[in-house]
Order: structure tokens, then C-alpha cells, then sequence
């Protein structure tokens, strides 16, 4: 079971394992189209895939909308 | 807070615009208007009649490439402004390359895919660079549903939430508002570093500096 802080709210997923690629599905959400911080720092969407999201760990996931 | 201190401040700074639509041809506007010393400007498109309705150009810019139609109108106001205009699709490389000389870069594009790829990029590459992104603009009304997040060198405006559709489009007013937080808080980060004009004494939204 993994906790993490999700955008200030507690969310819990009961996998062993959860990576930001995981979390986007989860979320029915494009990889394309999120920022994912990991205790405050960015990851690439190079490494969605390879990044481990730990418990406890602080995620703050930010969806990109259109319009500019 | 004189203006003439403001402006003598400004005119030492550099600020990268990413993307001349209603955005960032609003937020450079305001960014000439209060003396900035260099705007780099990037985008691809040309001024087409449709963008009046929202986007900081004229009926004689039709045709003229964005970039270089906002030179024009930023050189009506202040000719002493330095622009350096690229008429690009922007790629990680180019943003590194081209922004790496700003205090602070504006994301202004509108395509989610482009707005990840310059927020991962300035994040992810580029030590100490702040970002100021627009999210959630479309529509009309709900004022105060609009906002400046910050998550550490990332400053987010917007509702974070309004989608741009057929039947609930980008209009002015909004794009307006929101194209002036932007500029709002690009000021706020450039006086951080001065010593007579602290801008955190006017500030009301949380300040995560990393």
C-alpha cells in the first residue's frame, strides 16, 4: 500500500509499486498533458516510467489545459 | 514606490515570452509598459483577423508574423526596448538556448503538449530559472476563480480548471486578466532582488521559493 499527499489531500493506492505513469492511468489522464512533482521536484515525462512515487511522498500533479 | 525606480530596475532585466497569442502579446504589452530592458519573443504564427478579437495586434498587422507585429506595437511605446523575435516552433533545445538569458520566461503557448514540454524543460534543465505559466482561462466571468499558484520556481495563473471548447471560447477579458497576472508576478520575481522596493510586502499568495 502506497500513501502519498496528492495535491494537499491524502490518497491511497494499494499496489507494492506506483510510478507516475501509473498514476496518469489511474487518472485517465495523457502523459503529455500533467506536470508531476515528486517532493517538489519536476520529473521529465522521459522518466514516468521509471520513477518509483514512494510513501508518504508529497505529489503534486498539474493538469495542462489549452488555451493561450 | 516611484515609477522612475521601477522603470530603472526593469530596464536590467530580461524576460522570454513563449508564445505572442492572447497570452503573451498581453503580457508583453504590459511588461514594455513598465520598462522592461529585453523581450525575447517566440512564436511561428502570423496575425490573422480572427486573433483580434483577443490578441494585442491590429487590423494592418494581418498577415505579419506575430513576433514581429509585437516588436512593432512594443517600439510605438518604448523604442529603447532591446526584442530579439524567433519565428519557431519552439523545442527543448531552443528554450534552453534562447531563454537561458532571461531572469524569468512566460509560458504563453496554447497547446497542452507545448505548455508541458517548456514548464518540463525550464524545471528539469534550467537551474534557478523561474516560470510563469497561464492555466485555465476560457470563458467569461468568474473573476476570482482566477489565481497565481506557485510551486517552487513554477507560477501557475489561471482557474487551473476552464477548457477552451466551441461552445466556451478564449475572450478577452479573461485572456486579459490572466496575461496580466502573468506580468504581475514576472515583477514580483524581478524585485525580489531589490533592496529598496520589496514587492513581498504587497503579496497575498503563498511564496515557495526553491
Amino acid at each position: 500500500m502506497i500513501r502519498l499527499s496528492l495535491n494537499g489531500k491524502e490518497k491511497v493506492f494499494e499496489q507494492q509499486e506506483l510510478r507516475p505513469v501509473d498514476l496518469i492511468r489511474s487518472m485517465k489522464l495523457r502523459p503529455r498533458h500533467v506536470i508531476i512533482m515528486q517532493n517538489g521536484k519536476a520529473i521529465h515525462k522521459d522518466n514516468f516510467g521509471k520513477t518509483q512515487l514512494n510513501d508518504g511522498d508529497e505529489v503534486t500533479l498539474l493538469k495542462m489545459i489549452n488555451g493561450g | 514606490m516611484h515609477f522612475e525606480k521601477v522603470k530603472e530596475h526593469m530596464r536590467t532585466k530580461s524576460v522570454g515570452i513563449a508564445g505572442c497569442g492572447g497570452l503573451g502579446s498581453s503580457c508583453a504589452m504590459a511588461l514594455a509598459r513598465v520598462g522592461i530592458g529585453e523581450l525575447v519573443l517566440a512564436d511561428y504564427d502570423i496575425v490573422e483577423e480572427e486573433n483580434l478579437s483577443r490578441q494585442y495586434f491590429f487590423r494592418d498587422q494581418i498577415g505579419k508574423l506575430k513576433t514581429d507585429a509585437l516588436r512593432e506595437t512594443i517600439h510605438r511605446i518604448d523604442p529603447e526596448i532591446k526584442i530579439h523575435t524567433f519565428d519557431i516552433k519552439l523545442c527543448q533545445s531552443d528554450i534552453v538556448e534562447l531563454f537561458g538569458r532571461c531572469d524569468v520566461v512566460v509560458e504563453a503557448f496554447d497547446l497542452p503538449d507545448m505548455k508541458q514540454m517548456i514548464i518540463e524543460t525550464v524545471l528539469t534543465t534550467m537551474p534557478e530559472k523561474y516560470i510563469v505559466a497561464g492555466l485555465g482561462l476560457a470563458g467569461m466571468g468568474l473573476t476570482n476563480e482566477l489565481r497565481t499558484s506557485s510551486y517552487g520556481r513554477l507560477y501557475v495563473c489561471g482557474d487551473q480548471q476552464s477548457v477552451v471548447t466551441l461552445d466556451n471560447p478564449t475572450l478577452a477579458p479573461r485572456t486579459g486578466l490572466v496575461a496580466h497576472m502573468q506580468a504581475n508576478q514576472v515583477m514580483e520575481l524581478l524585485f525580489q532582488d531589490h533592496p529598496g522596493i520589496n514587492p513581498k510586502i504587497f503579496s497575498n499568495h503563498d511564496q515557495i521559493v526553491t
